[in-house]
């Protein structure tokens, strides 16, 4: 079993959308960068599979070379390689071509990890496209899977609740985060150990764009303002509080 | 000169990022609540089941022993990658205090034992050490004795193939463990000087003769103890190292201990800068966000300003200790001055931001404050530090000179 799980670098998801400093439209270089939040997830079930059934885990990325440092946290977790397809564009159509590339160049991989989304643009439509490129099934908000019989058994997460699908053939998963699935901090043997995986540097390929242009972007501010009242009486506490929820028309 | 970090050391520091965040932050609150409750009952500030999973899991992680070498059980990193993850674990409460949750093994005293201890010493003491089946202390101070180390009267006297030590020790940490020994330094040649007057010896706590004397409460959580000796006699195999040459290592092995103290400022400092910064920027004040306010803002450049000064001589010194020098003394009393004397400072101006939650036991701030007052007395006062760094560069007729001459490596 081969098993390819993609990981995105992005800008540090912890910083508040709303306070990045944009440079060229996009979150100037200065921020930390690390892999995708729910990337990690993928990257964390990949692992397990691992584990359980003896596969091999290869991570592949599309960005730069420079974000191979930060991808090595992946191979620290447990993944045995690392492509990066090298390119710079935001078009997902562009970036789902190229994982493909990669995809069929390993020529055996029999299932395909993503996060559910990014953590930068959040549009989540990679990995669906990619599937429809390489023209397997596509399952989103999986949270666990099995392999048994030839088919993967998996969970599909909804809004109140989830669902066991099987299917059989090669698939695309994208993952979502669950109890199951935290990603395991790196230990330091493995730390210390993860330049030793190879690491594979592709060249991007061309490919046509999405028929739009980007013509702006805008991160509204989240404005937030904090009032501490006095605990001196209770009684009168709960009164004032109320009194401030009403003229703020929350009651 | 390279002030790059390497990609194995940032992603040391990030899994010890995410060990605070998952494991120790969420204690602190419980931990905070134990603090106001120590002198009325004694005890751990962590709860024991909550110790025992820290312990497991971060030895599970590999983040015991990260400077003992392989052979004897740790990651053989050295101590720039400790400084790195204590800084990162110091972020919290719990990582910051020497009574809350302590990478094993000590650092100070291992080096002390792996530089000194010989023959069967090293599987009695050494490695139990290293693997957490032991616990040490060191049992120097006196009651007329303490930065002073001249004036320490404990004394070791040769009797036959003995010695037998007699003397009172004070403000000796972790008396309340089991398989606990002691390093204890003690007089064997009053008439010598100071570098050949003591000698360390190997006490383990439950030895004939000792005997664990009042708990002394302070301002912060530093259980410490008297501790009593009474014609305690041990052989020559519980010298450590040679007969009246304690004197060196013991202040190499202090000098071990001001890194680690200032790791533990440093690492805090950045925490309470960003409480400073979330607090300034939250905060409105007649009509006007603190963060506006010029006080408020030279109070956060300043914290800056001095934390990094600080940061970049402590990971200095931690790199000059993995060169191989053992001599750190110069570089041990500026850190200790500078890391403590800036953590008081910022901490003081992390409490003013804040206002009156700033002095309230549930944030924490003033359990800093507390605790770095200790660390201003503890392990040579600043004024020591001070006058001694004060006394060798004038000796030396020349101003310290920090450059070390890189390896020639040969091409």
């Amino acid at each position: 079993m081969h098993i390819a799980a993609l990981a995105k670098v992005v800008p540090d998801y912890e910083v508040p959308a709303g306070d990045f400093e944009l440079a060229g439209n996009r979150a100037h270089s200065r921020y930390t960068r690390m892999i995708g939040l729910y990337d990690e997830n993928a990257v964390e079930t990949g692992i397990q599979l691992k584990e359980k059934y003896g596969a091999v885990l290869s991570i592949i990325s599309y960005g730069s070379s420079a974000d191979v440092p930060i991808l090595r946290k992946a191979i620290a977790m447990g993944a045995d390689d690392l492509s990066i397809v090298q390119g710079d564009s935001d078009d997902p159509f562009v970036i789902a071509a190229n994982l493909k590339m990669a995809i069929e160049q390993m020529n055996d991989i029999d299932l395909v990890l993503a996060g559910q989304q990014s953590a930068d643009l959040d549009r989540g439509v990679v990995h669906a496209i990619l599937a429809e490129m390489l023209g397997c099934t596509f399952l989103a908000q999986i949270s666990e899977i099995e392999s048994g019989n030839g088919a993967w058994t998996v969970r599909q997460n909804h809004e109140n609740g989830s669902r066991m699908l099987r299917l059989s053939g090669r698939a695309v998963f994208s993952i979502t985060s669950s109890p199951q699935n935290v990603p395991r901090i790196p230990a330091v043997r493995a730390i210390m150990a993860a330049k030793k995986k190879p690491v594979g540097k592709l060249q991007g390929i061309e490919t046509p764009p999405m028929q739009a242009g980007e013509v702006k972007v805008e991160i509204p501010k989240m404005e937030s303002v904090c009032e501490f009242l006095s605990l001196d009486d209770l009684g009168q506490t709960a009164k004032t509080l109320l009194g401030k929820l009403r003229e703020e028309r929350y009651l | 000169m390279d002030f790059a970090i390497s990609e194995e050391y940032n992603m040391l520091k990030s899994s010890m990022r995410e060990f605070v965040k998952r494991e120790l932050l969420p204690l602190e609150k419980a931990f905070l609540e134990r603090d106001i409750s120590l002198w009325t009952e004694p005890g751990p500030q962590i709860a024991t089941a909550d110790m025992q999973r820290l312990l497991s899991e971060s030895k599970k992680l590999g983040f015991w022993g990260l400077e003992v070498e392989e052979k004897f059980g740790g990651q053989g990193l050295g101590m720039l990658a400790k400084t790195l993850v204590q800084e990162e674990m110091s972020k919290s409460f719990v990582g910051f205090s020497f009574h809350g949750f302590l990478l094993p093994p000590d650092a100070p005293n291992l080096y002390y034992l792996h530089s000194c201890c010989v023959g069967n010493q090293r599987e009695k003491y050494f490695v139990p050490y290293c693997e957490n089946r032991l616990d040490s202390a060191m049992a120097c101070t006196e009651p007329g004795a303490g930065s002073d180390v001249s004036g320490l009267k404990t004394s070791a006297v040769r009797k036959g193939d003995k010695w037998v030590i007699n003397g009172t020790k004070t403000f000796i940490s972790k008396c309340d463990k089991n398989d606990l020994f002691f390093i204890l330094i003690a007089v064997t040649n009053k008439e010598a000087s100071a570098k050949d007057r003591f000698t360390a010896f190997l006490i383990d706590r439950d030895m004939p003769g000792v005997r664990v004397g009042r708990e002394i409460p302070v301002i912060g959580a530093m259980p410490t103890w008297d501790l009593i000796l009474e014609d305690v006699t041990v052989g020559d195999d519980a010298v450590l190292g040679d007969v009246g040459k304690a004197f060196i290592p013991l202040q190499n092995r202090f000098g071990v201990r001001r890194i680690e103290v200032a790791c533990r400022c440093t690492g805090m400092a950045e925490r309470l800068i960003q409480m400073m910064i979330d607090h300034a920027n939250n905060r409105t004040t007649f009509g006007e966000l603190l963060a506006n306010r010029q006080t408020v803002q030279n109070w956060i450049a300043d914290s800056t300003i001095e934390l990094e000064t600080v940061r970049w001589l402590l990971y200095y010194a931690a790199w000059k200790s993995d060169q191989g020098i053992e001599d750190l003394r110069n570089e041990g009393s500026m850190l200790k001055v500078a890391a403590t004397e800036m953590l008081t400072r910022i901490a003081d101006r992390a409490i003013q931001v804040h206002g009156g939650i700033g002095l309230s036991k549930e944030l924490g701030i003033e359990y800093v404050a507390r605790m770095v007052r200790i660390w201003r007395i503890l392990e040579g006062p600043s004024e020591i530090h001070r006058w001694t760094l004060g006394r060798t560069i004038l000796k030396q007729k020349k101003p310290y000179n920090g450059f070390v001459l890189a390896k020639d490596d040969g091409n």
